[in-house]
């Protein structure tokens, strides 16, 4: 269980900016929809997800607005930019890259099974 | 219900460093987590169900207040904040609370000023004259104000408290205007001469000063003093009104300036610092004021008096951009040693003034000296040792001033 967060910890950012590559959002949104992918297995806790906003938006990877909803909420909400596309693209290669070569070492019986 | 949440939030947020960024995060999580709150009682939650799930899911702010001491850059928005007073940003800069004393003192300076425009030109006179004395300390001003044929408002600020307050408050107008009038001009002469022994140099363009005659009379410093400064009281008061006056529309401005700039951008924690600004452009306006005939102490009392608040300022504006504040103190003891080479300059050879200026700003190139070795080597258990080696060194240099002496 550890493990899991431990490296769930190291893909927020991508998490997020796959999000904001379906559009601008806020938030408890993009919470909700992390949420509801994994079918209520995982969420941010809310300061993460705050933490890699600010990160994020240093980076230059995403930009932020304050949204007018009228009903009396006034929320932030987070668009990504282009080198956050492109971050967003390198970030998920390395992660495939990285999810292959740890597969390769920790599969058990991978030679085994060859040589069956 | 709502209630709650906002109050957990202001309890999340107790702890939090103050600035614009924090405020800002404040409110966005603020209704995220209404959002969920709403979500969950939707779902048919019930509301301290809802409240407890609301709580968990924060997590640890620690992290998060980490990020936004790290995060450099302070983005301005047209964001009406209600509790954004310009108060409480200043008091509380973001974190370091090691540099505070520093600003607030300077802070504190301004703020006295700031209230009552049009005495501040006073005030800062003061002040200076305060720094000037305390600069000069055992030598007698008296001698080298008396018998000014132009007594300049530069004049003042160099006669110590009570010199001062015995012109200004005991001599009544009547005695003041007979003592221009009637005062013969031997006596006045009697309060030339010494101004010519004094330590200064003698001052360029002082009208009349080879007419006088020899010292005759007995000296009397404070009538000497009044007949003095009632000779020259007409242009000096008229010179010291225009920098008052200069002083008050600037502050006006300033303060005009600061609530436009603060409400257009919402950034009330940075704007303050056009107070500190105004601080040391009033100095310097009561620098320009004076500069017909005045002399290096009081130079250097106003350019010492416009450098502070410029250095402040400076810290504080190069903090706020880089976030660094981890280094920026480092102005401070910077700011000591440009004071103290406008003190040098000032000095004019003056061998006491030379000493006490390089004095004052010792210790604070040992202290850039010994972070620029130990960053520079990185050998931190050996650069320690200079703080000993300068301790020896300003004792020679004791010894030194003693034989001068």
């Amino acid at each position: 269980m550890s493990i899991a967060s431990d490296l769930i910890r190291g893909t927020t950012d991508m998490m997020i900016l796959a999000h904001l590559l379906e559009g601008d959002s806020y938030g408890y949104d993009i919470n909700k929809s992390i949420r509801m992918r994994t079918g209520d297995r995982f969420e941010l806790k809310e300061a993460t997800l705050y933490t890699a906003f600010r990160r994020l938006e240093q980076q230059g990877y995403i930009s932020s607005y304050w949204g007018d909803e009228g009903s009396g909420a006034r929320r932030r909400y987070y668009t990504i930019t282009s080198p956050g596309r492109k971050a967003y693209i390198a970030s998920v290669r390395e992660w495939e890259n990285a999810k292959a070569l740890i597969d390769s070492i920790i599969q058990p019986h991978s030679n085994d099974s060859k040589d069956e | 219900m709502e209630d709650r949440i906002r109050s957990l939030v202001a309890e999340l947020f107790r702890d939090a460093p103050r600035s614009g960024k924090t405020l800002e995060l404040r409110d966005e999580m603020e209704q995220n987590l209404l959002d969920r709150y709403n979500d969950l009682i939707s779902e048919g939650r019930s509301p301290d169900d809802a409240f407890e799930e609301v709580r968990s899911s924060v997590g640890d702010m620690g992290e998060l207040f980490e990020e936004i001491e790290r995060s450099s850059v302070y983005e301005r928005r047209a964001y009406g904040e209600p509790e954004r007073t310009p108060e409480a940003p200043a008091s509380e800069p973001t974190g370091q609370k090691t540099n505070q004393p520093a600003a607030s003192e300077v802070v504190g300076q301004e703020g006295t000023q700031s209230p009552a425009p049009e005495a501040s030109g006073q005030k800062i006179a003061q002040t200076n004259a305060s720094e000037a004395v305390g600069q000069e300390g055992t030598q007698s001003p008296a001698p080298e104000t008396v018998g000014q044929e132009s007594a300049q408002p530069a004049e003042e600020p160099n006669i110590p408290k009570a010199a001062k307050s015995t012109a200004e408050t005991n001599i009544p107008e009547k005695t003041q205007s007979a003592a221009e009038t009637n005062i013969p001009k031997e006596t006045q002469s009697a309060g030339e001469a010494p101004s010519v022994g004094g330590s200064e140099p003698p001052r360029h363009g002082e009208p009349g000063a080879a007419t006088y005659g020899a010292p005759t009379a007995s000296p009397m410093p404070d009538v000497r003093y009044g007949s003095g400064a009632a000779r020259g009281s007409m242009p000096a008061k008229r010179r010291r009104k225009i920098a008052g006056s200069l002083i008050g529309a600037m502050w006006c401005l300033v303060t005009a300036l600061y609530f436009i700039v603060s409400f257009a951008t919402g950034a009330w924690h940075v704007t303050w610092i056009m107070f500190l600004i105004g601080a040391s452009l009033s100095c310097v306006i009561t620098y320009f004021a004076g500069e017909r005939g005045s002399d290096g102490k009081r130079r250097a009392g106003a350019l010492n008096g416009a450098v502070w608040p410029a250095i402040a300022a400076l810290y504080f504006i190069v903090s706020f951009q880089t976030g660094a504040w981890s280094v920026t103190w480092l102005i401070f003891p910077a700011g000591a040693c440009l004071s103290s080479i406008v003190g040098l300059i000032a000095s004019k050879g003056d061998p006491r003034a030379m000493w006490r200026a390089i004095n004052g700003s010792f210790w604070s190139i040992v202290v850039l000296l010994y972070l620029a070795v130990s960053f520079g080597t990185g050998a931190w258990h050996l650069t320690w040792v200079i703080f000993l080696v300068a301790a020896a060194v300003a004792n020679v240099m004791r010894i030194f001033r003693g034989e001068k002496e």
